[in-house]
C-alpha cells in the first residue's frame, strides 16, 4: 500500500472515463494488490450510481416568458430585404454609410431633374439644361428655279 | 486608434451586424440551455426564486452580448461561467448555509421519497463547500468533461481531477455521517 493517494485520485478519474491508457494500466496493477483502494472504487461507483436517479429541474414558464418578452421587445425589427442583405454580406460600417448616402443623393437628384425640365420649357426658369433652337425653313419657287438652272447648266 | 478600441471595433462596432447575432440566434441558445442553467443554479443555491433570477440575469447578459454570439466559441461554457460567478456572488452576499429541508423541497421531483439513499445524498450535497458542490454538480448533473470543467472553473485539468476526488471523499463522509444519525 505505497503512495495510495496518487492512485486514489486515479480511482475518481477512472469512474469518469478520464484516465489515459498508461494510467489505466498503473491503476489496474495497484488495485490487484491493494484491498483498500479496491473498496474505494466500489464505494465511489455506488455513490455515483445514486446520481443517475436524479431528474433535471426545468425553468418555470413564467420566468421563461419574462426573459423572452424582455429580449424580443428590445430587438430591432428587420425587414426581410434588410435581413437578406445583412445575412449575405459582412461590410465595414463606413462603407455602408457612404454607399447609403450616395444612393440617397442619386435618388434625390433623379426626383428633382424633371422639375428643372418643366420649369425651363414653361419659360419661368433661367437654367437651360437642354437649349432648343427652332428654325423655320421656307422653300420658295425661286429656290426651285435656281436648282433647275444649276442642273441644266451642268447637264445633269 | 488604441488597441482596445480596435479590438472593440472588430468585435462588432466596426462591422455591419449579420443576422447570426439577432434575436433568433439568442432564442436557439436560450431554449438549448435554459433548463441546464436553472438546474445548476438551483442545486448551487437551493432557492428556486434566486435560481430563477440568476437564470434571467445570465440570459439577459447573453442578450446584451448578442452581437458577439458568433465569436463565442463555446456558448454553453460561457453561460455556465456566468451562472457560476453569479451563484458564487449570490452565496457570498447571502452568507447563508443552505438548509437541507430547502434542498429537499426544491428537488421534490426527484424520487427521493421512494429512495432514502437519494435523500441522504442530497443532504450530503447541501453540506458540501461551494467549490466541492459546484464540481460535483458540473460533473454528475451536467455531465461536463474534465477539460470543460477546467474552462468553467478556470483551473487546470489536473486540478479538476484533484478537486473532484476530494469532493467525492467529502461527500462520502457527509453521507455516512447523515446515515448514522438517521439510524440512531
Amino acid at each position: 500500500m505505497t503512495d495510495c493517494h496518487k492512485y486514489r485520485e486515479m480511482i475518481s478519474a477512472i469512474i469518469d472515463g478520464e484516465l489515459s491508457e498508461n494510467e489505466r494500466k498503473l491503476l489496474s496493477d495497484h488495485l490487484a494488490g491493494c484491498e483498500q483502494c479496491s473498496r474505494l472504487l466500489v464505494e465511489l461507483r455506488e455513490q455515483r450510481n445514486l446520481f443517475s436517479n436524479h431528474t433535471k429541474a426545468t425553468l418555470p414558464l413564467a420566468i421563461e416568458n419574462v426573459i423572452l418578452d424582455k429580449t424580443s421587445s428590445r430587438s430591432p425589427r428587420r425587414t426581410p430585404i434588410g435581413k437578406f442583405i445583412s445575412s449575405s454580406y459582412l461590410i465595414p460600417k463606413p462603407v455602408a454609410w457612404v454607399a447609403g448616402a450616395l444612393i440617397i443623393a442619386l435618388a434625390v437628384f433623379d426626383l428633382l431633374l424633371p422639375a428643372f425640365r418643366e420649369s425651363d420649357s414653361s419659360g419661368y426658369g433661367t437654367t437651360q439644361f437642354y437649349p432648343q433652337k427652332i428654325q423655320k425653313v421656307i422653300i420658295t419657287d425661286k429656290d426651285i428655279v435656281k436648282t433647275q438652272t444649276y442642273s441644266e447648266k451642268n447637264n445633269l | 486608434m488604441s488597441l482596445d478600441r480596435f479590438s472593440d471595433s472588430l468585435q462588432g462596432g466596426f462591422w455591419v451586424a449579420r443576422s447570426g447575432s439577432d434575436h433568433s440566434d439568442f432564442c436557439i441558445h436560450f431554449h438549448e440551455n435554459k433548463d441546464h442553467i436553472f438546474d445548476f443554479a438551483l442545486r448551487m443555491l437551493g432557492d428556486k426564486q434566486a435560481a430563477g433570477d440568476i437564470t434571467q440575469d445570465v440570459f439577459m447578459k447573453l442578450f446584451e452580448n448578442r452581437n458577439r454570439i458568433r465569436e463565442i466559441q463555446n456558448i454553453r461554457g460561457w453561460l455556465f461561467i456566468s451562472a457560476r460567478n453569479m451563484c458564487l456572488n449570490h452565496l457570498r452576499d447571502r452568507r447563508k448555509v443552505i438548509s437541507m429541508e430547502e434542498i429537499d423541497q426544491e428537488h421534490s421531483n426527484d424520487s427521493a421519497g421512494d429512495n432514502p439513499q437519494l435523500g441522504i445524498l442530497k443532504k450530503a450535497m447541501a453540506e458540501l463547500d461551494d467549490r466541492f458542490r459546484e464540481a460535483v454538480i458540473l460533473r454528475e448533473f451536467q455531465g461536463f468533461s474534465y477539460s470543460e470543467m477546467a474552462e468553467i472553473l478556470q483551473i487546470t485539468v489536473s486540478a479538476v481531477r484533484s478537486l473532484l476526488f476530494n469532493a467525492r471523499i467529502r461527500l462520502r463522509e457527509n453521507y455516512e455521517k447523515i446515515e448514522k444519525a438517521r439510524l440512531i
